[in-house]
This record gives C-alpha cells, structure tokens and sequence, in this order.
C-alpha cells in the first residue's frame, strides 16, 4: 500500500542544504501496524509528513495506494489528505474554540457533507466519548483530547492512520489507554496504523518497528 | 462544506472575539452610515431645488435685460415689450405673459415692519406662478391700469404684519405709501435662492413703477426686472421662446446682424443648471464619506491579517485534513463579507435614523425644516459597497492564508 522509493527530502536552512531524509526505500502493507522510531533530528517526522502528503519528496518515488504523490497539485494532495490520511498529533491539535463533535465534525467536512454529525458521534462513541461530545477541548483532560482527536482522525475512514507522538503529552496510563484504542483500531477496524515515537516502550507495543537515525533506516524488525 | 456550514463558521470565529469585531465593525458602519446621510442630505437638497423651481410654474421663459450690453446705454426691458408680447397674434405658441417689477420695500403695520422684496406684477402672475388665494383677492388688470394703491400679501408676511387680524381691507405703508390689503396668498413654500413667495408682497406694476420705483431713470418707459412668459404646452416652449425673441429684436429694432440686448431662458435650462450643480454636490458629498468607508475597509483588511497569523495553525490543522487552497480563502473570504455586510446593515439602519432626524430639525424661524432623502437606491448602493469592501479588503488576507504551506502551518505556535 505504502511503497517508498529512494525517497529523500532536502531543506534550504538559512542557506545550509539539510538532508532530511537520505534514499530511503520502504514498504508498508494494508493492515500493518508500525512505528517509526528515532532520536529528535533522526528525520522521523519528515518521513512522517512526507507519507501523510503534508510534505513531497524533493526525489524519488512515493506510492500510496500505486499514486505517485510526489507529482501531484496542492490541491490533489489535499484531497488524498482528506480521503485516505487520519493524523494523530502529539499535541492534538483541536481547534479550541468548537466543541468535541464539531471537531470531528471538521475532519469530514472537507469531503463530505452527507451524515457527517452522524458519523462523528459514532466515531466519538468509539473512543468512549458519547457523554462529552457538546465539550469544548479546554474543558477536556489531556487524554479525553487525544481520543476526540483519534475520533477525528477515524471518522473519515481512513487507510492509513498516521500518529505523531501520540502519548508524548501524557501520563503513562493515559498513554497506554491510547494505545489500546489505537491497537484496536488496527485489529477492528484493519486501518493501517503508523506510530511516530522516540520511545523504545510504546515502539514496543506495535507489530513492526522501523528505526530512524540520521535520515537513514537503520534497521526494521518485526516483533513475534 | 455547504454555504452554511461556512457562514456558521465564520461567525462563530467572529464571535470569539467580540470586542475586536465589533471595532472593525464599527468602521465599516461609520463608512455607511456617513455614505448614506450625506448623499440623503445632498439628494433632499436637490429634490427641493427641483422642487422650488418647478412650482414657480411650468413652461415659462425669462426674458431679462442683457448684463453687458455693448451700446453704453443699460439695456432695458420695458412694460411696453410685455404689452406687444400678450397682444393676441395667430398660432401664437405663447400663452400669457407677465412682468415683474421687483424692489426691496419697508413695510409697516402700527409698530411692525418689516423689509422683504416687493413685486410689481399684473394678473397674469397668479396663473403664471401657480398662486392661490387664501384670503380676499388677487391684482387684476383695473388695478394695472389705474395704478391703485393695493397690495397682496404672502401669507408669512401678513402673519408677521398683521397677526390675527383680518387682513383684507387694512391698510399698510410700503417705503412710506399706504396700499391697502386686498389679499393674501394661500402657502407656497420654496424660497430657495431668495425670498420666498410666502414672504413677498405684490401690488400693480405700474403702481411699482409710477408710486414707489426711486431709481426711474428711463423716461417715457416702465423697466422691468423681467418678464415671464408662459408656453402653451410644455412642446411649444422652445417656438414661444423663438417667437418672443423674434417680437422683441422687432420691437427693439435691433439689425439682424447684431446680438440680443435682452437675455432670454427657458425654465427646463434653469432646472438642467440647478440639477446638474446639485447632482454634483451630492456626488461630491458621497465621495468625501467614500473615504471614511475606505477607511473602515482598511481596518477589516487589517483585522483579517491579524486574523489570519494567529489563527496559522488552525489552517495547518484544517489542511491536514484535506481543506484545500479555495477552502480557507472561501473561510477567511466570508468571514470579512460577513463582518462588513452586518456593519453594512447597521450603517443603513443608522443612515435611515439619522436622516430622519435631520429631517426634523427645523431652521430659521418659518417651519421649513432640512428635506432629506432615503432611497431604496442608495441603500442598496451601500450594502452592495460594503459587501464589495468586504470582498476586496477579505481578498488579500484570505489569499496569504491559503497559500500558507500545511508542515509550516501546523509547527507555528
């Protein structure tokens, strides 16, 4: 489903050339459920906008679902973005002003307009929410957060679900709470579920670890 | 996302800044409100021009002497031109004539005075200039012919003379004559550019002349202000207008190559010239509140940019999830719109207020009170221009933002 081909990215920093991200050649399947580990600067998070179409390579080929992204508008990348891409990020990223729901809400709005309250108070069930949907996320703990923005994330159906740290921002218990949705999600629902983490703990928990050093893949384990 | 769905969103962000909306709001309605009552001011002016020139009465021609004759001698226009131009002539395109003798005059009743212009007409003036009477009788040609002492007054000037007493029969003195009051004029309005009729007093013009004129320097002859000639119909001004100017050149004995030595005008020439000064003042009043609606333009554009870098990673966030460039020009596009077409309609409502109530006001000590305008024409003009601002001013700020690039967007804090 995923199919990286001598993929780099390379950034102009203050006139400096970084090399984000060196040949990289990777393969994810439908279903999977991954992490890719590494130290801040180990090019993960570039890896990670690059296959959430957020980012393009500067060479090589990106595949996903056999559409090459690398070639495609800004507008064409928002609408794989829309259609196939949920994203999970470190610091939710809710919009603060709108309630649960309409958070979810604005997930789906961008490529539908049929059902979509529906649908996200399913999503919002899911993730044990039902109570709190009319919540604004200042009202919200820091995991209640985190599972509106799995709900937003899910609501849209996605193929693949990409996650930034996704327990970076909470206590353990919290964290492991999260996972557990996430790891659900994978079997339940067969997303393919990628994990962006420095942390050995939550890499741990996932099927595949792949790991990050230098732009570089360094290794990619399976775990039994 | 449906039409809605962003009209929802985009006043929920207003929302959330109150305060700050509603100072840019405040711009946009300054904008408007000053956009309409000026231009309602300047259109009430115009419309009482218009007015006041109209009632004078329709299809008329001025014939007045000229202002720079060549010759010398100051050129006149004479009692005797008015008689030769009312003479019954064949197919004549002219259907009354009437002179118009004016002076300043002081009149006095017991202790009351009071200095107003006084005409010296014939009676002809009072279907000329569509007058009624109120009270008692107008001038008619006897009182012409003999020069009798009698006077009509506007009612402004009989009030103001007489109080309540029964005008008719009393008996004043102009410039220090007695005249007897035969009449009192029913209420006309107008004055604009002068004395209104309301103010004016009129007795015989050749009492005016004979009696009470104490500048006569043209022996033999009567000199007139002017003479006011009336076409049939509203299509035959412009053959009376050649046909007085043919009598009088005769008359006059004026060769065929030398100009005029009277000025002569139709009344639609004087209306064209007074619209067209008006319309001007109006468009110029509207384009000094133009300004201040720029002004408040400006402030939106200024309010979005602002808008615009604080909210960059809410465009990151809604980029990610698949909002494309249109989507949040359209967000940021419609927020501005919604914001001026509300001020838009606060201005309106509050141009209406506040034209009503200038039209209230009353000035100088007859009951006028200042004429203004609310059309339904300059309110749509308004709100269109404010959406138009809206749009305009939204355009720019809405264009940065969706050009914003999604992994720069989503890292600011």
């Amino acid at each position: 489903m995923i199919e990286l081909l001598n993929v780099s990215k390379t950034y102009q920093l203050s006139g400096i050339e970084v090399n984000a991200v060196k040949s990289v050649n990777l393969n994810i399947n439908q279903g999977e459920f991954a992490s890719i580990m590494g130290p801040s600067g180990s090019g993960k998070s570039t890896m990670m906008n690059i296959l959430g179409c957020l980012d393009v390579p500067s060479s090589g080929e990106y595949l996903l679902d056999d559409i090459d992204v690398g070639k495609l508008s800004d507008n064409k990348l928002a609408e794989i973005r829309g259609e196939k891409v949920g994203f999970i990020f470190q610091t939710y990223n809710l919009l603060p002003r709108i309630s649960a729901i309409e958070n979810v809400m604005m997930g789906l709005s961008y490529i539908s307009n049929k059902d979509i309250k529906n649908k996200a108070e399913i999503a919002l069930e899911k993730v044990g929410l039902k109570d709190r949907m009319k919540h604004k996320p200042v009202e919200m703990s820091g995991g209640e957060q985190q599972r509106v923005s799995i709900a937003r994330a899910l609501v849209k159906n996605p193929r693949i679900v990409l996650a930034d740290e996704p327990t970076g921002a909470l206590d353990t218990k919290t964290g492991s709470e999260i996972m557990q949705i996430l790891t659900s999600l994978n079997i339940e629902s067969k997303i393919t579920v990628l994990i962006v983490t420095h942390e050995p703990d939550i890499a741990k928990q996932t099927k595949r670890i792949i790991s990050f050093r230098d732009g570089e893949i360094i290794s990619d384990e399976r775990n039994k | 996302m449906s039409i809605f769905a962003i009209l929802k969103t985009a006043l929920n962000s207003l929302s959330t800044n109150k305060l700050r909306s509603g100072l840019t709001l405040l711009g946009i309605v300054i904008g408007i409100l000053s956009v309409i009552s000026l231009m309602g001011m300047g259109k009430g002016f115009e419309k009482s021009v218009t007015d006041t020139i109209e009632s004078l009465g329709s299809n008329l021609i001025y014939i007045t002497p000229s202002r720079d004759s060549k010759s010398g001698t100051p050129s006149v226009i004479s009692l005797k031109d008015a008689e030769i131009l009312s003479e019954k002539r064949e197919n004549s395109a002219i259907k009354s004539v009437t002179p118009e003798l004016v002076q300043m005059g002081k009149i006095n009743f017991s202790n009351n005075w009071k200095y107003t212009q006084v005409y010296g007409i014939t009676q002809n003036y009072k279907s000329v200039r569509n007058l009624e009477i109120k009270h008692g009788s107008f001038i008619s040609d006897l009182h012409v012919e003999n020069m009798s002492e009698v006077v009509v007054l506007g009612i402004n000037t009989a009030n103001e003379l007489l109080g309540n007493r029964n005008p008719v029969g009393q008996f004043v003195r102009i410039n220090g004559r007695s005249m007897q009051v035969i009449g009192v004029l029913d209420e006309k309005g107008g004055g604009f550019g002068g004395v209104s009729m309301d103010d004016r007093a009129f007795i015989p013009v050749t009492t005016a002349h004979y009696r009470l004129s104490t500048s006569n320097n043209t022996p033999g002859t009567v000199a007139l202000a002017s003479i006011v000639v009336e076409a049939a119909n509203s299509d035959l001004v412009n053959k009376a207008l050649l046909e007085a100017t043919s009598i009088l050149r005769f008359n006059h004995k004026i060769a065929s190559d030398e100009e005029d030595d009277f000025e002569i005008i139709n009344q639609q020439d004087v209306l064209d010239t007074f619209k067209t000064v008006t319309q001007g003042i109006t468009i110029f009043l509207g384009a000094i509140a133009g300004i201040s609606l720029l002004v408040g333009g400006i402030g939106v554009m200024n309010i979005m940019l602002v808008s615009v870098t604080e909210r960059t990673r809410e465009i990151g966030i809604r980029k990610s999830m698949g909002a494309k460039r249109k989507d949040i020009l359209l967000q940021f596009v419609s927020e501005s719109i919604v914001l001026s077409t509300i001020g838009g309609m606060v201005g309106i409502f509050l141009g209406w207020l506040t034209l009503y109530f200038i039209g209230q006001i009353q000035f100088g000590d007859d009951a006028e009170t200042f004429r203004t305008e609310f059309t339904l024409g300059i309110a749509m003009l308004s709100f269109g221009v404010s959406a138009a601002t809206g749009l305009f001013f939204g355009i720019f700020p809405a264009l940065r933002a969706s050009k914003l690039q999604p992994v720069e967007a989503l890292r600011y804090q």
